[in-house]
């Protein structure tokens, strides 16, 4: 009973081309690559919010994926493995850089910012849907360290404990830049009044 | 105290509202904080802070993935060749084994020969449409791989008589019972078309079909006699 | 009977023949029953192929030594089972066990061998065993096991679990590592679970799952018509993401909502939500079955 299309059959065949990948097979590091290049991709673009740097670091990160590939035996499930594979080429892409932000437990200061308590145009509720390409514009404008942990959090579905592990911070200080992100995310939403997007209440 | 103003003006915040922000962050976390919804549900300021960030917060889990440029697969792939990691494309090691290992009877080997030959290409072409149908999720069933399927369970009834009878039944009663899966799961999706879960299973089936095919296909080759 | 030239089973038999005579044969075992027993160096973390295609018994188990210890026992002089050592002047890497049919008339009786084994228990394990019952205890290494009707079970396996039985049973005892199990009509029961990755699935067999879900485990349990049991201590962590599309549901843990879990379908029963801190994923599905997801009392 394997599944194609479920998350269990997607185990299933991981396994299968995994075993043909440790040989060499190339229809396997290509089933490998069709499976998880979406979320890979997905998960480069979002924490740098740049194409072009997305791109060459999911390329890292299939490489070293698939030059690991034979060290791989199944203690961890293969796309908790790839995940963190991914954040790690990432996170190492943005401290490369300089982005010392990314580290959490050193926040900047200016990142700080209480609840925004303003009247008038502003205050309308953002509308019951935000389009994709809004959102996704927001987030690129995130700082990287908020980018990061909002990301991870709400995005690809960390819990904290396993952030403060990859972002080597606390669970507090995983939560309470997450709690700013969203709210710097928020008023990023807000201050761009795209009228798809978002309507007075 | 909870403040009203004309536009731009500030809104202060009350003892209340401080509370409310002191605990919304624990509050999105799924932490039982009550007090949170109640005054959300009193003040108009906090109410729209709360109901931003639930919607925030939801549209980032439901942000959906992108597609990465043809040439990253290009590169990767032009890497592994480089390095050599992929190696010439797969081969049937057993089957060829087979072929060179000496054969007992002329008719068996001209009987097996086509359904090695058959079953080989019917197996690729498996191995294709599977790699294709992982990605594609939650779709109607490929024709390709139903023909597929459709051919290999031929070619196992043409030489089932080879096969244990005990092994032969066991292979028989699968295939109906995955029979019975596709068509109850065809049967729901004529009647329901938007029901993903019977798509999804219906998939399954044809896959588990060709694997179980795969299987008694290969043990009517060399074993199970 | 029974090994092939390649090794020295054959003297072994040989040895056994003799004093065979001083004993009557149906003592020990039934008429024309062959046995061959061998000792082979290996290393710890030796590799060992088992392939009895002829229907029997197989049972592995793990021991400290660095030795493979191999019994076979053949129901008939028409059958043999081959042992080739790599390389066959040292310890061995790989050992690979083969039955051969030598007489094709061969009823399915006569074809029947039994193999028990004590193999290190680092050792990996590849087992094809169409027709007869598998079981290995206490080998950590990886574990491959196919059968079509045999059932298999694997007790304290702790490396990649992975075993097939199309028609037949499939049992793990306290599993500690990934664990892919798969069936067409069989029932798959998994006791002890210290696995943080299980896939689990059968079409028209049970699942009855009773172990720990570890934290930043993935567990999935799917049947098309067989019932899932779930038995797990209340202070376990994780999302559920549970339906049935015709059966009953019947989760009794207390659910908080997880945002990133959505139905996978509008029709039939689903328990969605966050048990404790969420941390394991757990996914269960049934077409016809029913699903039980209860807290050990």
């Amino acid at each position: 009973m394997a599944s194609i299309p479920s998350r269990a059959s997607k185990a299933a065949s991981d396994a299968e081309l995994i075993a043909r990948a440790q040989r060499g097979d190339e229809e396997a590091f290509a089933a490998l690559f069709e499976v998880h290049k979406r979320r890979v991709y997905s998960l480069c673009l979002r924490m740098t919010g740049d194409t072009a740097e997305a791109e060459d670091l999911a390329q890292e990160a299939f490489l070293q994926l698939f030059r690991k590939i034979g060290t791989f035996r199944g203690e961890s499930a293969f796309s908790t493995w790839l995940h963190r594979l991914v954040v790690n080429v990432v996170l190492m892409h943005l401290r490369k850089k300089g982005l010392q932000q990314v580290s959490l437990d050193e926040p900047d200061g200016s990142q700080d910012e209480p609840v925004k308590r303003e009247y008038g145009d502003d205050d309308k509720r953002l509308l019951h849907s935000i389009d994709r390409i809004t959102l996704s514009r927001a987030i690129e404008g995130l700082p990287p360290g908020y980018r990061a942990v909002l990301v991870l959090h709400d995005v690809e579905g960390y819990e904290h404990n396993e952030i403060a592990q990859i972002l080597d911070c606390s669970v507090g200080n995983s939560k309470s830049q997450l709690h700013k992100a969203r709210l710097k995310l928020r008023e990023l939403l807000r201050s761009q009044r795209l009228p798809a997007s978002m309507s007075g209440s | 105290m909870q403040e009203q103003g004309g536009n731009g003006a500030a809104h202060w915040a009350s003892a209340a509202c401080r509370d409310f922000d002191a605990q919304l962050s624990d509050y999105l976390e799924g932490g039982d904080r009550s007090a949170v919804a109640m005054h959300a549900a009193e003040c108009a300021f906090c109410g729209t802070i709360l109901s931003d960030l639930l919607l925030v917060r939801s549209a980032s889990t439901e942000l959906e993935e992108d597609e990465p440029p043809a040439r990253v697969w290009a590169n990767v792939r032009a890497t592994l060749v480089a390095e050599g990691l992929i190696r010439s494309p797969r081969e049937r090691r057993r089957w060829v084994e087979w072929l060179l290992s000496p054969i007992p009877a002329a008719a068996v080997t001209a009987f097996v020969l086509l359904s090695v030959f058959t079953t080989r290409n019917l197996l690729h072409r498996y191995h294709q449409l599977a790699a294709q149908k992982v990605v594609r999720l939650a779709v109607d069933v490929d024709p390709g791989l139903q023909q597929s399927v459709s051919e290999m369970e031929a070619a196992f009834r043409a030489h089932s008589a080879h096969l244990n009878p005990t092994i032969k039944r066991a292979y028989e009663e699968d295939l109906e019972s995955l029979n019975g899966e596709i068509k109850e799961c065809h049967d729901t999706l004529a009647r329901q078309p938007d029901d993903n879960l019977s798509r999804e299973y219906l998939v399954s089936a044809y896959t588990e079909k060709a694997r179980v095919l795969e299987s008694a296909l290969e043990l009517g080759d060399g074993d199970g006699r | 009977m029974v090994m092939a030239a390649r090794n020295e089973f054959r003297l072994t038999k040989y040895l056994y023949v003799p004093f065979a005579l001083l004993i009557p044969a149906g003592f020990l075992m039934a008429a024309g029953q062959e046995r061959a027993e061998k000792t082979f160096r290996a290393l710890p973390n030796c590799h060992i192929h088992i392939s009895n295609p002829t229907g029997g018994t197989i049972v592995v188990r793990g021991w400290d030594k660095s030795e493979v210890h191999a019994v076979c026992v053949t129901n008939s002089a028409k059958v043999e089972v081959d042992s080739d050592p790599t390389p066959d002047n040292a310890e061995a890497e790989r050992l690979e066990f083969v039955t051969h049919v030598l007489d094709q008339e061969a009823t399915p009786e006569e074809r029947t061998t039994n193999y028990e084994l004590d193999v290190p228990k680092e050792a990996s394990l590849i087992i094809s065993s169409p027709t007869g019952s598998v079981s290995v205890e206490h080998v950590t290494g990886d574990d491959s096991i196919e059968s079509v009707n045999g059932a298999i079970s694997v007790t304290d396996g702790a490396g990649f679990i992975q075993v097939r039985s199309l028609n037949g049973d499939i049992t793990l005892l306290r599993p500690a590592g990934h664990v892919e199990a798969t069936s067409i009509m069989g029932n798959l029961t998994i006791t002890g679970s210290e696995s943080q990755r299980i896939n689990a699935q059968t079409g028209s067999g049970k699942i009855t799952f009773d172990g720990d879900f570890l934290p930043i485990g993935d567990y999935t349990l799917k049947t098309y018509a067989g019932d899932i049991n779930v038995i797990c201590p209340s202070s376990d962590s994780f999302a559920l993401d549970a339906h049935s599309l015709r059966g009953k549901l019947d989760n009794q843990f207390k659910l908080n909502p997880k945002p990133r879990l959505h139905s996978r379908s509008l029709h039939g029963a689903s328990a969605l939500g966050r048990i404790n801190r969420g941390e394991a994923s757990v996914t269960i599905s049934s077409y016809n079955g029913a699903i039980h997801v209860r807290p050990r009392q």
